[in-house]
Formats: C-alpha cells, structure tokens, sequence
C-alpha cells in the first residue's frame, strides 16, 4: 500500500512536470544556469544579478550542462520558452528527489526514535508491559502524508522552487546527527544553507544542539565544547570546499555579499505571505516598504526583527536546557517555531517561507509519540503523571489525542499554506491556476488566510510556552524586558520630544545618480573602507549626516509624527571643484524649501522647516549646472522634532 | 634534546635569521626615511637634546619622561603621552657608541626586525612548546604578511612600509612578555621578569600593550569555565530530579520554590567552589596585573587625567579609529589578507584550523590562545561595528583600533604553528598507518604472499618519507617567501634611488639648515601636506619632514598628530601676516614656482631653496579674551576655523576654551557646543545654529591690539620655555598675554616671578590673564607634572625595596 501511495504521488510530479509555474523563477534558473555553465561561478555572481547562494550555482550548472548534452541552450526560441519540458523537467526532478530523500529520511529517523524508545524500555525496570509501537508504520503514514501534501506537491513540482532541495538536506543533516555523525552532519548541513539560504535560520539552533548533546555532565562541558568546535571545523573545511573559486580568487567580498544581499532584496511588509505584516499593510505587502514606521521611529522591519529575536531566543532555551532524552524531539520543535517565526514575524518574508514545517511537523508528532511512549516507561515520569492502577488507558488516550489534534493542525496548516502559494502564483501568473481570478477577487480571501494562519501559528506558539518553556519563564521574560529597553532606548528622543537625528532612521526609498545614501560618511564611502571619508562641507566637519551625491531624492515615512525638521547642507569637500546643485526638502511631494545654487567652496547652509502632518519626507538634491559629475553633496545634522 | 636535534634547531634559527638579514640587508643603508619612522628618530633626536642639557646641568632627568616638543603643531608634551623610555635609551646610547644617532637608531629597528622569530622562538620555550612547535611560531612570525594593515608583517616597519618602529619595538619584546606573564599564571615563576618583559613592552609601544593586558584575564576565564558551566549543569540536574511533573499545567509552587532554594543554593556551591579551585591563579592574574600597571603608573594616571588637551583628529582616517568592520575582516581574513597576502592562504588555514584544534584538545594554553583570538578578532571589527560598546575598554574611546590586528596575528600565528606542529606529529603515526595499509592492499593486490616488512626496509620508508616532506617543507617555505622577496627587491631598489636624491639635494638643504640654526628661533613654514608641501622635497622627502627631523619647528607637517593645534593649522593661510603672527612663522622656505608674499624677505637661496624672513610679533602674543567656549575637545575645529576668519582674530580676540565642568566664570559670554555646529548661549539657554547665529560675528572687539598699548620685548626661549618681558600701558578688563605654545596643564608661568593661573585660548594656546598696566618679565616653563615625579619616586623606592629583597634572599641561597 505504501509504494502504491509512493508511486501516486511520483506520478502525479511527473504529470505535472509541464506546468511552467512560477515563469520569473524558472527564467532566472535558465539565465543563470546558462552563465555559470558558460563563464563559470565567479563570472555568475560578478556580472549576473545572482542572489542565490553558491552552491545552488553547482546545481544550475549541472542542468545546463546535462541540457547541453542532448539539446542546445543556445535555440533561444526553445530554451527560453516557458514550456521547455526537458528544462522543466530537469529542475523540477530535483524537487521530485528531494521529496522522496524527505520521505526516505521521515521513516528513518521515526525508526531511529522507535529504536531509542525501545531501548529505552529495555533499560527501565519496568512493572508495565512492553506495548508494541506502531511509530514504523505510522511514520510510512506521515511519510506519505507529506509526499501526498498538496502545499508539498504546488511548492516544487507546480512552483518550480527548490524548497525541497534545502529542506531534504536538513533533514538528512538531522538524520546523521540523530546516528551520532555530528561531522556528516554538519557536511550535510553546510550544504544546505549553501544551496537554500533559508536554512541559515537553523545554524544557531544545530551547533546547540550538537553543544548540548555532548554535553551530557559536570565534566563534560570539554566534550560538548569539543564536539562543537569539530563540527565547525568541518563545517568551515565544507563551506571552503564549496564556495572554492571564490577562495581561490580572493573574491569573499563576492562572497559575503551573495550571502548577505538577500537582507534587503525585496524590502517589503510581506511577499504574499499572508502573515501578520499582510494584515499591517493593509493586505499591500508588496507595496508598502518595511521601513515605514510602525512604533515611534521603529520600523517595521526593526520591530519584526526583534519579535523575531525574542522567538528565536525561546528556541534556543529550548535546546539549552533541554533533558537528555527530549533533547532530538526539543530541537525540532525548536525549528519549527524558528521556521514560523521567520514566515510570520520579520517582514520580507515570501509566501514560500513555511515550507520546512511542512517536514518537520511529521517527525515532531512522532518524536512526540515516542516522547509519550518514553514517560509511559518511566517509573519517575509515571508516578508524577499517572496512576498505577491505571497502566496504559490515559497514555493511549494522551497518545490518539496528541496524534489527532496534531493531525489536524498538520492538515490545517497544509490547506492554508497551500492557499496561500495558490493565490500567490494567481495574482503573478493567472494562467497557471485553475479559475482564473484577479487581485480584487481574492483580496478579502488574502485575509481570512492569514487570520487562520496567524491562529495556527498562535496556538503553536502558546503551546510551545506552556510545553516547552513554562520552566523557563523567568529568563524569557528576562530577555524580553531586554528587547522591550532596548525599543524604548531607541524611541526615548522621540517620546521625550527631543530632537530625534534623521540618521536614526532608514529611508523607505531613494533614487541617486552614483553610488547609494551614505550615513555619517561622505557619499564616496560606498566604494569601500579605503574610500571611507568624513562628512564636510569645505572642511567644516560633521558627525552626523547623510552623503549623497546628485541627483539624488531620499524619503523617509514621518507618519504625521513631527512638527519640525532642521538641517545642514552643502557640497561635500570630496566633490568636484565645478560642481553647483540645490537642495530641496519636499513634504508629500510638496516643495517645503529650495536651496540657492551651492558649490564647493561654500561653507554649510542651515534651514528647517514646518513638517507638521507631513507623512512623507524627501530630500532632494538636484545639479544646478550641466553636469553632476562629482556633486558630492550632503545633508548634515538632518533632525526631527516631534 | 639531543644533540642532532639541538644542532637542527640552531641551523634551522640561523637559516631563518639568515634568510631575514638577506631579505633586510638594504634597510642598514637607509639615508633618510619617508614615513613615521622620521618621527621615531625625532623623538630620539629630542631625547638626545634633553641629555645634553641635563649633562649641561639645565634639565632633570624627568624631562626624558616627561617633555614638551616643540618641532610639530606649536609644540606638544608628546612625551607625557607617548613611547619615551627606548628613544632616551638610544640617544644614550649615541653618545656612547661612535656612529650617528641616525644610523644607530637605524641599525637598532634593523636588527630587531631580523632578529623578531628569534624572540618568538624564545617566548615558545619560556611556554615549554616542543621545539619543532616553536620553530614553526618563529617562522611564521616572519612569514606572514599583509597589504600594509599595521600588523606585525614587514609592511608595517620596512622603508617602503608604515615605519612603525615602536611597533616593532613592542612587538620584538612581546612574545617573551606574553609567555612570561602565561608561564607566572601557570607554574608561579618569573612574576619579575613577567613584569619587566611588559613593561618593555609597554615602554615601546602602550597600545600593543593594553592590548595584551586586556587578554591576560581570559586566561583565568579559561580555567573557570568548565567549572562554571559543570556547576550549572549540576544545578540543572538537581533541579530536574527533584521537580515533580505534574501534567502540562501542573500545580507545583512548592516545588518550584524548593528549586529556587536548590538553585541559589547550587550557585553558591558554585561560586565557593571555583573560588577554591582557581583563587591561586586569579590572585597570580590580578597580582600580576597590579605590579605591572604600577610600574606604568607614572605613565597611566596622567595619561588618562589629562587626556583633555590630547587631539581627536578628523584627518585621520575614519578607520583608524574606528577600525574596519566585521565584512571587511572577514573579506581580508577569508581572502588570506591577514597572514599571506599575495599567495595561496596556507598560513591563514592554518590558523583557522588551529582555532579550532585548540577548542578541541585539553592544553589550557591552546584553549586560552583560541578564545584570544577570537576576543582581539570580534574587537578587531572595532567601533564600526561594535558601537559605543568598545568605549566601554577604558582608553579605548580614542584607541586606533585598527591596531588590534597586531594581536590577532599574535595570537593567529601560535595557532597556525599548533596545528602545523599537531600535523607533523601525526605525521609518524600516519606513515606507519600507511605501511601496513600499503602492504595489505598492495601486496594483496598483486598476491604476494608470506611478503612481511622487515624494520631496515620500515626504517628506508620512513626516512624517505621524510625527506620527501622535508623537500616539501623547503619548498613551502620558499613559496611563502615569494611576496616578501618581491616586496623587498623594490623595498632595495627604492631605498637606493631615494638615497641617491638625497644625496644630490643635500649639500643645498644643509646650507639652509645652516642658516637656520644660526637664527633666532621660530617657526618655519615649507608648504603642508594638503597643499605643494608634499612635492617640495629633499630627495624624494618633503621638506617639513625633513626639516622637523632635524629638530627645527615647523607647521603643516604631521596634520595626525596629538597637539590639539595639529588640525586647526591646516587652515594657515601662507598669504596673511595674521597667521605668520598667529603661529610666529619667522621664516619660509619655498620652492622656486611659489610666489612669496610681500610680507617675506629673501635671505637664501640654494639650488630649488629659497629661505625667506618673516617679521613676526615672536612666542607671545597680547588680546582679549571676551567669548568662552565650553565645549567637548572634539567639538572646536569648526569654530576655531570659523574664528580664524571672523574679525575677532583680526582684532586680537582669543576666544577662552573650558573643557571643565564649572560653571561659567562670569566674566565674559559663555557658550556652550552641543556639537561641533551647534550652541547653547548660556544666556538665555537657547540652542542656536552656528550657520545661522555665527557667535563670533555678534561679539566684535571694540578694543585693537595692534596700536602699540602693549609692548613684548626680550623674547627668548630657554631649554625648557620662553621668557620675554611685557609693557602694559593701561588697565584693561579680559586682556591676556598668549603664549604660542599648544596648552597643557604642566606649563608653569609666573608674571614677576610669581605664578599665575593660564587657560587654554584660541586655536589651542596657553593664555594668561593680564589686566593691569605695568612692567611684567613673564617666564613660561613646562615641568613634568608633579603628580609623575611622585609616582616616579614611589616605584623607585618600592621597586628597591624589592629589589633588594631578592638579592638578599639570592645572596643566602648561594651562601646556604
């Protein structure tokens, strides 16, 4: 029955291998994968806009160069239509893998539980009977349940992602941990952080958990410490064998920024994820930038980022303090909280983003099971939890309700998932769903589904703390009275009204000729350390400000919160000798002031100016003359006053 | 150790030290320098000069410790603040030995740098490392390099480099003061020369120093750990078995009572018992510290006491102080531009390798020597990254932190060396690993049987092997080596050409530096760096380098430096009287394309020199002091620009500096800087703008100081001031004598012999209030602060004590 099931769902992949799905996401896979096969890795991520980590590339190259072997990239017509079978076909037989390693690695670590139970009970001296578990089949059951799960099946084969790809060797790196590999392990993990970044979410919580599993008493912190520094060791012999033509070329610069540009690719309240943040925008996720301010001069990306920390560090004492015999069931709940937390808490998030639940939450319920087998075998747990007269009745009960309710919230949570991508790849491509419908259509529908998913993440949420941490209540709210000071140290100008620096701020966008906004430096620093220059107008310093270079127009969110704003300007001591700009400070797109014609050797200016329910700030600097060759210039000092 | 092996290490030493005379051979030929070590031979220069005149009876023995240098920016106690005790110790010792000072401070700064992987090499065996490990750790310590990052690479001290001879001075010592302070720690030996050796280091460079200071503690950390984390784990576990689980919601205050009794419990246990197990080597930490800050004191107290009237540069790079951040670390540090820059990044692997080798084996030293270099790599980042944080490290708000890579190689380089050195030693085992695996697979392969290995046929194996990695070994090292041959093939070639520039433009420049020296004394301008100065050269040197090393007072040179009138005389302008009065520019030299002002007088002219005279109102300056800033130090160039070109400094108007905290003195209008462009008048408490409100055009001077009711005569300087007699023909309120010398508090001035209160005056002068008419013979003298002296005497006398102590106790031991 399991492979008649198994076979299903491969063949439902196969049949479904056509659809050209997300057409963007599937393009920039040819684009790229066409460049790395020709020019290699560093001309990929030198002259291409490739955002993805290194390792993906590998995989890129191998599928063009597997394409090239039986047909050519290079008929365009052919290559680049969206129905490019053979291309659809190698991509997404990826995923197809990846979902059947995921399958693969389910029933092995279920095994691998029903085997430390087992052994468990074998050790105890017990006066219970020794029931038979039934995790084996249950985890053939789970198995299938995600490989049958439509949000699995839409995410890879319909999609065209790789979720699965970064998901499956997660898993497989759980796996080997689970076998004591800890240096497979963290092969196998490094791996997967280097092909989908999003796993970088769990780097904290698997070098904990190998700490913490090795560090089992008194004496063996050495062991724990020891265990660890191996596993980075090979984790960083891993990472340098990957990313190699970047260390051989010396270009980490390179590097570090393909594994850091994703911070603020789509700087977004939500990517159709429908999340809290959806909800915030006002369901315009991919039109309102998170900067915009959401909590005195915190923005909403500064707020979701400290939610987000303070769920993260739950996740962590998860792991810390975790017992030896729940640690495994502990770490993956504490990876499904961190996986909600960045789908729901931080902003920028893609629809996509839950995915890894969708893997985890079968290996949680079954390490659950076995965790609840396990205190059934345990006379200390027993005593405090059932009675002896009553031997198996309330655990078998505990079991089927643990095992229905999970159920259930698994199903839930797939359907609005999976709504969620469905309406998703609507709104981008209405002719790869069924029922065609716009925007205004489903809207409305957007938001119940976030609603519900905002629930399902709450009730995992509540349930984490009163399972999990309740014991710990003390240094969660520790380090939540540490988040909340350091929210109120940075808005206490603003409720103070005091001046409140502009610099304190980020922009919700800007538009400038060369290079990008610089704070506290000139607008040269962009280019890098040896670039790096104090802001002066004429050799009049400054220490606060903002480099920018003409034509440039920065705007902030005010959100109607001040009533006045004052600054210094001028052109910038780096700037060309010929340079003249003016500058003009716009309220809602209305000129609140316009400079005279400045140049180089001007001293600074100062004005400010009446923003009093002004929701957008922009400052702008525009060349007076025929050229803006050189207009360094700057805002100096810019302040707000509420 | 045997004596082959005794017999490797020497030719192994002497190959290496070899291989570093050959490579620096060149630098023993240096003329003239083009970096900061022209500013290192000054400081000697004026050392020199401060033992002539305590041998000629005029200056205490304090000077060399505490002195005022006149030669860059108006003058500045550079000594109260900076490197002094080898710069007095090589001018000694150049009158002692028959060479030059120049060449003896060049063939000191040469020798130390060829001679550095011995004094690693030192410091392994003080640590008791197997040799084969240190040899390693003395390679390594010449072998790496960077791009110019200020580490311990010969990019840091080469001609061609950064010049950094008291860096190099530090550095030579700290490996021996490292392993001392480590070997006190762990075998309770050597506390006296754990001290000494420091305090060397210290003496040569107190950065490096502090550095070093801030990581000894982390060795105790290192003991403490495993206990601390053993203890919580206990409490941990006794919390665990005795908290009752009572379902999901459970009822259990009590117990969860009893748990918090247990825990506090537990962390008292805890605490007793890692007091007990490392109170011994956290008082050997703490005893060691305090001896040797107390050997520093008369340096430290009054570094940091007077830390006001030191300069916060805005012309120095923003990474000097700040250093680079964690991406460009990490770029440099995983691009191999820590240790090998220009090769493939062996030493750097290593290094990472070793980092984690060291978490991983139980030797406290090699645990100690990983969480170092993480410690100085995180602090490495500097403030760019880790904020306000960093300010936290006392002294460290103004530290140039780009300067921790010097630990972080430090420490790099013992792990790199460990994981070499682990590596080679397995490397026996894995031969005869490889022996038998060869046999068995080989042998089987081919099915040979009854074939065994017969220990000379074990023995040739082995020993080839060896050779094999030996010729490896040899070719490694000559790879490593390639970017330093490289660098110090054109370092040679450089040296040579600019030898040869020197020497032709030398004969003119020593006319004009003799005409120099017979003139009364007074500034010499010969263009700045912002400006034609730099092209105006003595072979390929600018002249105001050369000049200031040659011990004449200039202007312009040196725009970093510490005298807090360093940044504001960038905006001398060459063409106003004003500013040659301002900063008593008696003389200029200019290049044959620079058209003098009118104002000079032509006096020489030898080849591209032309010498002009300047008549200028001398070292004391007569005005009013009508406007007191209250400001932050960082917080006056803009207005001190701004002043230069307000009426106010036409009018002889000095505006008063406070960097106290007392209120204002009721004389004159306060201001108050909230930042460098913005003021509160203390008047009406009101925050004003200065490019609105520029408060220097508001408070012009009726009075002018240019009509002859004052008069300076007599003028001089003396060896340790100036002196000069005043006629004062009327009563005038806020009136002032400035002497033109960069204020600090150890400058004494009496007025009739008696002494009289100064105050710190626009740019940064010394000001002294003089309001009634009269005749005034005004004597101004810098003496090293009292509060030094005092420390001074005291460690002599404590340090004595101990002294005396241990021969004593040396002395009864031999007699026992």
């Amino acid at each position: 029955m399991f492979y008649f099931f198994l076979g299903s769902g491969l063949l439902i992949r196969l049949l479904l291998i056509p659809i050209p799905g997300f057409k963007a996401d599937v393009a920039f896979w040819k684009g790229w994968g066409l460049a790395v096969a020709d020019k290699g890795i560093l001309w990929l991520a030198n002259s291409t806009n490739y955002n993805y980590p290194p390792g993906f590339a590998y995989i890129l190259w191998l599928i063009n160069k597997v394409y090239a072997l039986f047909k050519n990239p290079y008929h365009i017509n052919e290559y680049w239509a969206d129905n490019n079978i053979f291309y659809l076909f190698l991509i997404k037989i990826i995923t197809i893998a990846a979902d059947l390693l995921v399958v693969w690695l389910i029933i092995k670590i279920a095994k691998k539980l029903e085997v430390g139970s087992w052994k468990l009970e074998e050790k105890k001296t017990s006066n219970l009977e020794p029931r038979t578990s039934n995790i084996g089949s249950l985890a053939k059951i789970f198995a299938l349940f995600y490989f049958l799960n439509p949000a699995v099946i839409y995410d890879g084969v319909v999609w065209g992602q790789v979720d699965q790809l970064g998901l499956a060797l997660f898993l497989l790196s759980v796996y080997l941990l689970f076998l004591g590999r800890p240096k497979l392990a963290s092969v196998a993990f490094t791996i997967s952080w280097l092909m989908k970044f999003q796993n970088i979410i769990f780097i904290p919580l698997f070098y904990l958990f190998i700490f913490r599993r090795f560090w089992t008493s008194q004496n063996d912190l050495g062991a724990g410490v020891k265990e660890l520094s191996k596993s980075l060791a090979v984790t960083f012999l891993t990472f340098i064998i990957v990313i190699l033509p970047f260390f051989l070329g010396k270009q980490m610069e390179r590097m570090i920024w393909l594994l850091t540009v994703n911070s603020d690719w789509f700087p977004w309240y939500s990517l159709n994820a429908f999340n809290i943040w959806w909800i915030l925008s006002g369901l315009k996720g991919m039109q309102l930038t998170d900067k915009h301010l959401v909590f005195g001069i915190t923005s909403a990306k500064q707020f979701g980022l400290l939610v987000f920390t303070f769920t993260y560090f739950i996740s962590t004492i998860t792991i810390l303090f975790s017992k030896k015999e729940n640690l495994f069931r502990n770490f993956v709940f504490a990876c499904t909280l961190a996986v909600f937390a960045f789908f729901h808490l931080l902003t920028q998030s893609h629809e996509r983003y839950l995915f890894p639940v969708m893997g985890l939450i079968p290996i949680l319920l079954i390490s659950n099971i076995q965790s609840l087998l396990q205190q059934a075998q345990d006379p200390e747990q027993r005593r405090g939890t059932i009675s002896n007269n009553l031997p198996n009745t309330k655990f078998q009960k505990e079991k089927n309700w643990s095992l229905a309710i999970g159920v259930g919230y698994w199903i839930l949570l797939s359907l609005f998932f999976f709504l969620n991508m469905y309406i998703s790849m609507g709104w981008n491509y209405p002719d790869q769903v069924i029922t065609t419908f716009t925007k205004d259509q489903t809207l409305g529908l957007s938001f119940w589904i976030s609603a519900i998913q905002i629930i399902l993440f709450t009730i995992f949420f509540v349930w984490y703390l009163r399972r999990i941490v309740r014991k710990r209540l003390l240094l969660v709210s520790l380090f939540a009275g540490l988040l909340v000071s350091l929210l109120i140290a940075k808005n206490t100008n603003y409720f103070l009204k005091k001046s409140v620096s502009l610099t304190s701020m980020k922009p919700i966008g800007y538009r400038q000729d060369y290079l990008e906004p610089v704070y506290n430096k000139s607008v040269e620093s962009a280019r890098g350390v040896k670039f790096w220059n104090r802001l002066s107008v004429n050799y009049y310093f400054y220490d606060k400000g903002i480099g920018s270079h003409a034509d440039s127009e920065i705007t902030y969110h005010l959100a109607k919160k001040f009533s006045n704003f004052s600054t210094d300007y001028g052109i910038d001591t780096e700037a060309d000798q010929s340079v003249k700009v003016y500058f003009s400070i716009l309220g809602d797109g209305k000129e609140l002031f316009k400079s005279g014609v400045k140049g180089r050797f001007d001293r600074p200016e100062s004005t400010d100016v009446d923003v009093k329910g002004v929701n957008y700030l922009t400052l702008k600097i525009t060349k007076a003359g025929e050229s803006n060759f050189g207009a360094h210039a700057d805002w100096l000092e810019p302040v707000l006053t509420k | 150790m045997t004596t082959i092996k005794r017999l490797f290490v020497l030719i192994s030493l002497i190959f290496l030290i070899g291989i570093n005379f050959y490579l620096y051979r060149n630098e023993f030929k240096v003329l003239v320098d083009p970096n900061d070590n022209i500013f290192q031979y000054a400081l000697i220069d004026e050392a020199k000069m401060i033992w002539k005149n305590i041998f000629a009876g005029k200056l205490s023995l304090f000077y060399l410790l505490d002195s005022w240098n006149e030669r860059w920016a108006e003058g500045f106690a550079l000594s109260n603040y900076y490197s002094h005790l080898p710069q007095a110790v090589i001018a000694f010792l150049s009158f002692i030995l028959p060479t030059s000072s120049f060449q003896l401070f060049v063939v000191i700064r040469t020798l130390m740098l060829i001679l550095l992987p011995l004094m690693f090499f030192w410091g392994g065996t003080i640590l008791h490392l197997p040799v084969g490990f240190s040899l390693i750790l003395a390679f390594f310590s010449q072998a790496i390099f960077t791009d110019g990052l200020y580490g311990i690479d010969v990019s840091s001290f080469l001609w061609r480099g950064w010049g950094l001879s008291a860096q190099l001075m530090a550095v030579f010592f700290l490996p021996v003061a490292f392993a001392y302070a480590i070997d006190y720690f762990e075998n309770k030996k050597n506390l006296g020369k754990a001290i000494f050796f420091n305090f060397l280091v210290a003496s040569c460079h107190f950065g490096i120093f502090s550095l070093a200071l801030l990581g000894y503690p982390l060795y105790w950390f290192v003991s403490v750990i495993p206990d601390l984390f053993g203890n919580l784990y206990n409490s941990q576990l006794d919390s665990r078995f005795r908290h009752v689980r009572r379902g999901f919601c459970g009822n259990d205050v009590e117990k969860n009572g009893d748990n918090k009794v247990i825990r506090a419990d537990n962390i008292v246990k805890m605490l007793k018992r890692v007091q007990h197990d490392n109170s011994g080597l956290i008082i050997r930490v703490v005893l060691f510290i305090s001896l040797t800050l107390f050997s520093l004191s008369y340096f430290i107290i009054p570094f940091f006491l007077q830390g006001q009237f030191r300069n916060f540069s805005v012309w120095d790079p923003i990474w000097k102080f700040d250093s680079w951040g964690i991406k460009q670390v990490f770029v440099w540090f995983l691009n191999g531009d820590l240790f090998d820059f220009g090769r493939f990044p062996f030493i750097t692997l290593c290094v990472v390798f070793g980092l984690f080798v060291g978490f991983i084996v139980k030797n406290r030293l090699m645990k100690f020597l990983s969480l170092l270099f993480v410690f100085y790599f995180v602090l490495f980042f500097g403030r760019t990254t880790l904020g306000g944080l960093i300010d936290l490290i006392p002294g460290f708000s103004e530290y140039h932190s780009h300067r921790i890579i010097v630990m972080v190689q430090f420490t790099g380089i013992f792990l790199g060396a460990w994981f070499v050195y682990m590596n080679l030693k397995n490397f026996q085992v894995s031969i005869l690993n490889f022996q038998s695996i060869f046999s068995e697979t080989i042998f089987k392969l081919f099915k040979i049987k009854n074939f065994k290995f017969n220990e000379n046929l074990k023995l040739k194996i082995s020993n080839s092997a060896y050779i094999v990695v030996g010729i490896f070994g040899l070719f490694l090292v000559y790879y490593l080596e390639q970017p330093l041959i490289k660098y110090t093939k054109d370092n040679a070639v450089w040296i040579e050409r600019s030898n040869k520039a020197y020497l032709n433009d030398l004969p003119s420049y020593e006319k004009i530096r003799a005409k120099l020296t017979g003139l009364p004394k007074a500034r010499v301008y010969v263009g700045r760096p912002g400006n034609w100065g730099k092209q105006f050269t003595v072979g390929e040197i600018p002249l105001y380098m050369v000049l200031s090393q040659d011990g004449f007072p200039v202007i312009g040179f040196l725009p970093e430096s510490w005298s807090p009138n360093s940044d504001p005389e960038q905006f001398f302008d060459e063409n106003k009287i004003e500013f040659y009065n301002l900063y008593n520019i008696g003389y200029s030299v200019l290049p044959d394309n620079i058209k003098p002002p009118d104002f000079t007088k032509l006096i020489l002219k030898e080849g591209k020199l032309n010498l002009y005279e300047i008549k200028t109102n001398g070292w004391f300056g007569f005005g009013e002091s009508s406007i007191a800033i209250k400001s932050k130090k960082t917080n006056l160039l803009n207005m001190t620009r701004l002043w230069f070109e307000s009426k106010m400094f036409e009018a002889g108007d000095y505006p008063m500096i406070d960097l106290s905290k007392n209120p204002p003195d009721g004389k004159r209008w306060y201001i108050e800087m909230t930042d460098k462009n913005n003021f509160i008048n203390l008047n009406d408490r009101i925050e004003r703008n200065i490019w609105r409100a520029n408060p220097f055009e508001t408070t012009i001077s009726s009075r002018s100081f240019q009509d002859g009711s004052f008069l300076f005569k007599n003028q001089a300087a003396t060896p340790n001031g100036y002196r000069g007699e005043v006629k004062v023909d009327g009563d005038c309120q806020n009136c002032i004598v400035v002497l033109k010398q960069s204020y600090h508090p150890n400058w004494q001035v009496r007025l009739n012999g008696e002494k009289v209160n100064t105050f710190p005056v626009f740019p940064f002068y010394i000001g002294i209030s003089l309001e009634k008419a009269g005749n005034y013979d005004v004597v101004a003298e810098y003496k090293p602060a009292g509060l030094k002296v005092i420390l001074v005497w005291i460690e002599i006398l404590v340090g004595s004590y101990f002294l005396g102590r241990y021969l004593i106790s040396r002395s009864k031991i031999k007699t026992i």
